[in-house]
């Protein structure tokens, strides 16, 4: 006989049917204290007092969240995205090998162009491919192992002469860094004074600036041999390597591709001021290599 | 006297010393809701000065997580690189070794000459913090800062023993620079396999083992030309 009363009762009233289970659940209550908070849990809507007020509140907050985050992912995201970090450090065995032999040897090599990502839903380009899959496309890991390597090699060679201390890790360091950021600065400040577009990324620029550090290496093992004409020559080769990879592979950041739309808007004396610019960054190698030298 | 003398007490060392972590946190959030405490504390100036606490209470070594057993373990892999890897050799993440090891590599360094303290802690603290941004970046899998800084800190023990001997014979020759180099290597070994196994990169092993030779260099250049 009770459940045929209870059945058809909360078809029709809700605040009846809520009346009806607290005074179910009223005589259990002090049997145990758990079933409580169990019954507070179930209807927690019967305790707001105006729910379409209290959503609202909700979606209001929920946007200000949004638009925060859409902000600090405007402003930070596109510098320090661990996405397109990890873009940087996807690299093989392979890779490392054949861009190590490539800085190195850079003068047969034929195109240097990078190679496009095709989406494979209706291929359209959706940025580059990462260095694992295209040997052209610049990466993260071996700037920073010939950054790190540069540094460790010098404080050794001190060692051997006697005259290492620990400072000299921080100080070989801070002025490592401290040419790499005159450097990016001026480029990007070129970049900037030639209207060049933001195509090249600043990470981009980073790992060019750092493949010099691969030459600055060789350039310091070759001190072992004491000879100083052997110690200029692979310097003088490193520079030429270096400076010719780095107006290879600039090319295609600084002068957009004769496909592109912007092509069109670009007069022959900006092209050849651009010209002019990149002949400058590869020309500026000697200095900022015989500084850290 | 009563606290030692209480069976229970050593039946619950021996019980939670051989069960496993969580399930010796188990029994510990158990026997806080489920046992209630018989014995009040003692009150007094006597009791203040005496050794015994609430009974069932765990050690001073549990409690700061302090595991000898595992920390001889985890040595003893890095001594025997050639044993297979157990993958979850690092799942606890302890700082107890590293720390030892670390402070007793700048002990046997400032015996021999001027103290590197700060040097020492700076370059394994910056250097740990580059490798672990490295290697989350080379790898698709998520790893903890405490878990490199584990791996890093027992795989330097090679090292930590050329520190040791420096007081003893001279380094500054081609036998010395080849012992350190094969003591560095040594480090870099043990501690790439823990890696590759940890990240699960097997197609990457060099590249995984380049800054880590790195880091471990680093600490050789200080062991063999500090004076």
């Amino acid at each position: 006989m009770p459940p045929k009363l209870y059945h058809p009762q909360p078809t029709h009233a809700i605040p009846v049917s809520n009346m009806r289970v607290n005074t179910r659940y009223e005589p259990t209550a002090g049997f145990s204290g758990t079933s409580v908070p169990s019954v507070q849990a179930a209807n927690p809507s019967a305790y707001l007092p105006n729910s379409a007020t209290a959503q609202m509140g909700f979606q209001l907050g929920k946007n200000a969240v949004n638009a925060g985050q859409e902000y600090v992912e405007q402003n930070f995201g596109k510098w320090l995205s661990t996405t397109r970090l990890h873009h940087y450090f996807t690299v093989t065995n392979s890779y490392v090998v054949a861009k190590l032999l490539l800085i190195i040897f850079p003068w047969r090599r034929r195109s240097w162009a990078r190679k496009l990502r095709r989406s494979e839903i209706n291929g359209s380009a959706e940025g580059y491919c990462p260095p694992a899959e295209d040997l052209n496309s610049p990466d993260m890991y071996i700037p920073l192992m010939a950054f790190t390597t540069h540094i460790l090699l010098l404080c050794a060679l001190a060692g051997l002469q006697d005259d290492f201390q620990p400072e000299l890790f921080g100080l070989r360091a801070s002025k490592a860094c401290a040419v790499v950021l005159v450097e990016f600065l001026a480029t990007r400040l070129g970049c900037y004074l030639l209207n060049i577009s933001s195509q090249s990324q600043v990470l981009d620029l980073l790992a060019f600036s750092g493949y010099k550090f691969v030459g600055l290496i060789l350039t310091s093992l070759s001190k072992l041999f004491e000879m100083p004409w052997v110690t200029r020559f692979v310097f003088l080769y490193m520079y030429l390597a270096t400076a010719f990879f780095l107006l290879r592979s600039l090319k295609y950041a600084v002068l957009p591709e004769s496909t592109m739309a912007i092509n069109a808007t670009i007069t022959s004396h900006q092209r050849s001021r651009r010209i002019y610019f990149l002949f400058f960054i590869a020309a500026s190698q000697i200095l900022f290599m015989y500084v850290l030298s | 006297m009563a606290y030692y003398n209480n069976p229970a007490n050593l039946q619950y060392y021996d019980y939670s010393y051989t069960a496993d972590n969580s399930f010796n946190t188990q029994s510990r959030a158990a026997g806080f809701y489920d046992e209630p405490l018989h014995e009040p504390l003692s009150q007094g100036w006597l009791a203040a000065f005496s050794t015994s606490g609430y009974p069932g209470e765990p050690s001073l070594l549990e409690e700061l997580e302090i595991n000898f057993g595992h920390i001889k373990q985890k040595t003893t892999h890095v001594l025997n690189p050639f044993k297979h890897v157990d993958v979850h050799i690092m799942d606890d993440t302890d700082m107890a070794g590293p720390i030892l090891f670390c402070l007793l590599f700048s002990t046997f360094l400032s015996l021999h000459g001027r103290s590197h303290f700060g040097y020492i802690y700076g370059i394994a603290l910056l250097g740990s913090l580059s490798l672990h941004f490295v290697l989350r970046l080379m790898s698709a899998k998520n790893l903890f800062f405490t878990r490199t800084v584990s791996v890093l800190g027992y795989s330097l023990l090679p090292l930590v023993v050329i520190a040791f001997f420096k007081n003893i014979f001279t380094f500054n020759g081609i036998a010395g620079y080849a012992l350190a180099a094969l003591a560095c290597i040594w480090c870099t070994y043990a501690a790439s396999a823990m890696f590759v196994g940890i990240l699960q990169v097997n197609n990457m092993r060099f590249l995984v083992a380049y800054p880590i030779a790195l880091f471990y260099g680093v600490f050789a250049v200080i062991t063999v030309f500090s004076k």
